[in-house]
């Protein structure tokens, strides 16, 4: 705990020596170029953060392009995080969720953890059956084999 | 049979430290706000490993390896000139031209207590003593860096070889400005180094150094009590900002917080240095040595978004983007602010891992994973098993590593230790 602690402050220490304080910069007019794919769920709020891109290379302020909603999104998943911990069940989350987001989001956050949930139970039972090296993926279907990889044992890459 | 226990025999012999084909010392250079083995003394946390210990481990092969403790916010020129003096011993010398550049920040030449002694035997001013005063050509040494460490060491070895890089006696008389001290160093490692700058240092911004409670509170979780000011040292003397010896941090900052050089406007400084700004103005005359063998490791604790099931925090981004990269899960928590699509949450403007163009979002937390490799423009390869003198030979990056697991903050000896054999391994058959 101590080790945790020392260290949280030295990066916050870190934070400071190299930043922040200053509030973000005015909201541009959003001129980015066309977004990247987004991987949102079907039916996703068009407010979520993927909605935005920024063209490279500028400042990180001034390409600002949060869509206004973000930070009540991620202090509701904060606050859920947080009722979870202290034993909250699905029903008060439900109603912490709904009770700020859109419909839209809380059936993508929805779809999203069910998915995680079954995912997170195959690598269980593949980490059961043949450890954690990345070859065990090979028992994958293809297109699982590339989230394997984040869940696989560290290793150097190249 | 016989050839059989030949072979056994001969790989037995390749593995054993005994017939390595150097036993040169290692000496360990730590990073932006790194500390020496005295700071943390009284706990056992130690820069170069945390509750484990990477310097002694490393000493199990036989070697003497040294740990380092130079300025940690100042720049790689300072550091560098601290880190030849600390080595050799000697009095800090920066350099005339570099000193008189900085002059209107207060910059000194010769500053006190920045000294270290070469012979316990004479020591009337009871310095520190110099970490190995022998080294020179016949007693060369192997740097190994972490972070703004692996900056420092490039540096350190351009001054060696070429000296003042405006002329010769440009910087006085300084040893370390005279040049020609070839083949003082056998090699030089990078660990996690920003070698084309870190875009944190974009993405964060302003250098406000409210360090006076952030600095005391380290000391203090680091169980040696923040106001005794026996911790946390910035050792800025060449600034004359000299702390106290009865001083404490909180004092110390407050003190000097109006001093210039905590200005951004203040190139000459850690800040300054780590920026791609920076590191790309230090890259253009820190140049990679003929007669070096160059090292270098990397690090990665982001994934591509994904909708679902990356490994990926979903608090702090809950819907991620496939061209962005994500802080993952197990990412030391402190550090996964900066480290994604936005920095969160309490300012919104981009992360590291959506900031500046593609290559640059694969991150450790601290440093984007592409400017581990190498400084741009310089030779470089991957590492095949046989290194290439004066080119960067890259080891790979760890993945599922942050900044800090390579030094082994929060990590295991399982996951650090091996590392650190690998690279011993390979620097023993220089």
């Amino acid at each position: 705990m101590r080790l945790v602690l020392a260290i949280a402050a030295l990066a916050a220490f870190l934070l400071a020596m190299l930043g922040p304080a200053q509030p973000p910069a005015a909201q541009p007019a959003l001129s980015a170029p066309p977004a990247p794919t987004a991987v949102l769920p079907a039916g996703a709020s068009t407010q979520a953060p993927v909605a935005a891109a920024a063209p490279p290379r500028r400042d990180a302020r001034s390409t600002t392009q949060a869509p206004p909603d973000i930070s009540q999104l991620l202090a509701v998943e904060s606050s859920v995080r947080s009722a979870r911990q202290r034993g909250a069940g699905e029903n008060e989350t439900y109603q912490l969720r709904a009770s700020r987001l859109t419909a839209a989001q809380l059936e993508s956050l929805l779809a999203m953890e069910l998915a995680e949930s079954n995912w997170t139970r195959r690598v269980a039972e593949l980490r059961a059956h043949c450890g954690g090296s990345e070859s065990c993926g090979a028992r994958l279907r293809a297109e699982d084999q590339p989230r394997w990889r984040s869940y696989a044992d560290a290793a150097l890459r190249h | 049979m016989k050839t059989l226990t030949s072979i056994a025999l001969a790989a037995l012999l390749a593995a054993s430290p005994a017939h390595a084909a150097n036993n040169d010392p290692v000496v360990l250079v730590h990073g932006f706000l790194g500390f020496g083995t005295d700071t943390f003394a009284a706990t056992g946390f130690k820069y170069w490993g945390g509750f484990n210990d990477i310097a002694a481990h490393m000493r199990g092969s036989g070697r003497p390896v040294y740990s380092a403790a130079v300025g940690p916010v100042s720049s790689n020129w300072d550091r560098a000139v601290e880190l030849y003096y600390q080595i050799k011993g000697g009095c800090a010398d920066y350099g005339a031209r570099h000193a008189a550049l900085h002059a209107a920040a207060g910059h000194i030449q010769k500053p006190s207590g920045k000294c270290w002694a070469a012979d316990p035997a004479n020591n009337p001013n009871n310095y520190p003593l110099a970490l190995y005063p022998q080294w020179d050509a016949q007693h060369p040494l192997h740097l190994v860096s972490h972070s703004q460490g692996g900056q420092t060491i490039r540096t350190l070895v351009q001054l060696l070889e070429n000296g003042s890089p405006n002329g010769a006696g440009s910087e006085g008389d300084g040893a370390l400005f005279s040049g020609g001290k070839t083949g003082w160093i056998k090699s030089a490692t990078t660990i996690s180094t920003p070698h084309n700058g870190t875009t944190l240092r974009d993405v964060v911004v302003d250098f406000v150094p409210m360090v006076s409670e952030l600095a005391g509170g380290i000391v203090q979780l680091a169980g040696l009590g923040g106001s005794s000011g026996d911790g946390y040292k910035f050792r800025l003397e060449q600034y004359g900002l000299a702390q106290g010896p009865a001083e404490s941090i909180r004092d110390y900052v407050a003190r000097t917080r109006g001093a210039p050089f905590w200005q951004l406007s203040n190139h000459d400084a850690a800040q300054w240095d780590l920026g791609p700004d920076g590191a790309a103005q230090l890259n253009s005359w820190v140049k990679a040595s003929p007669n070096v063998y160059y090292f270098s490791i990397g690090s990665r604790a982001t994934e591509q978004g994904s909708w679902c099931c990356n490994n990926t925090d979903r608090v702090i981004a809950p819907f991620q983007n496939s061209a962005y990269q994500y802080p993952r899960n197990d990412m030391i928590f402190f550090l996964k602010n900066a480290a994604g699509e936005w920095v969160v949450p309490s300012v919104l403007q981009r992360g590291m891992g959506s900031y500046r163009a593609a290559d640059w979002y694969a991150n450790d937390g601290v440093v984007n994973t592409n400017s581990m490799r190498a400084p741009a423009g310089q030779a470089q390869q991957p590492f095949s098993g046989t290194p290439v003198k004066g080119s960067w030979n890259y080891l790979g990056y760890y993945d599922h590593f942050d900044h800090f697991d390579v030094i082994g903050w929060d990590a295991p000896p399982s996951m650090v230790y091996p590392i650190y054999d690998k690279l011993l391994n390979i620097l023993s058959e220089l």
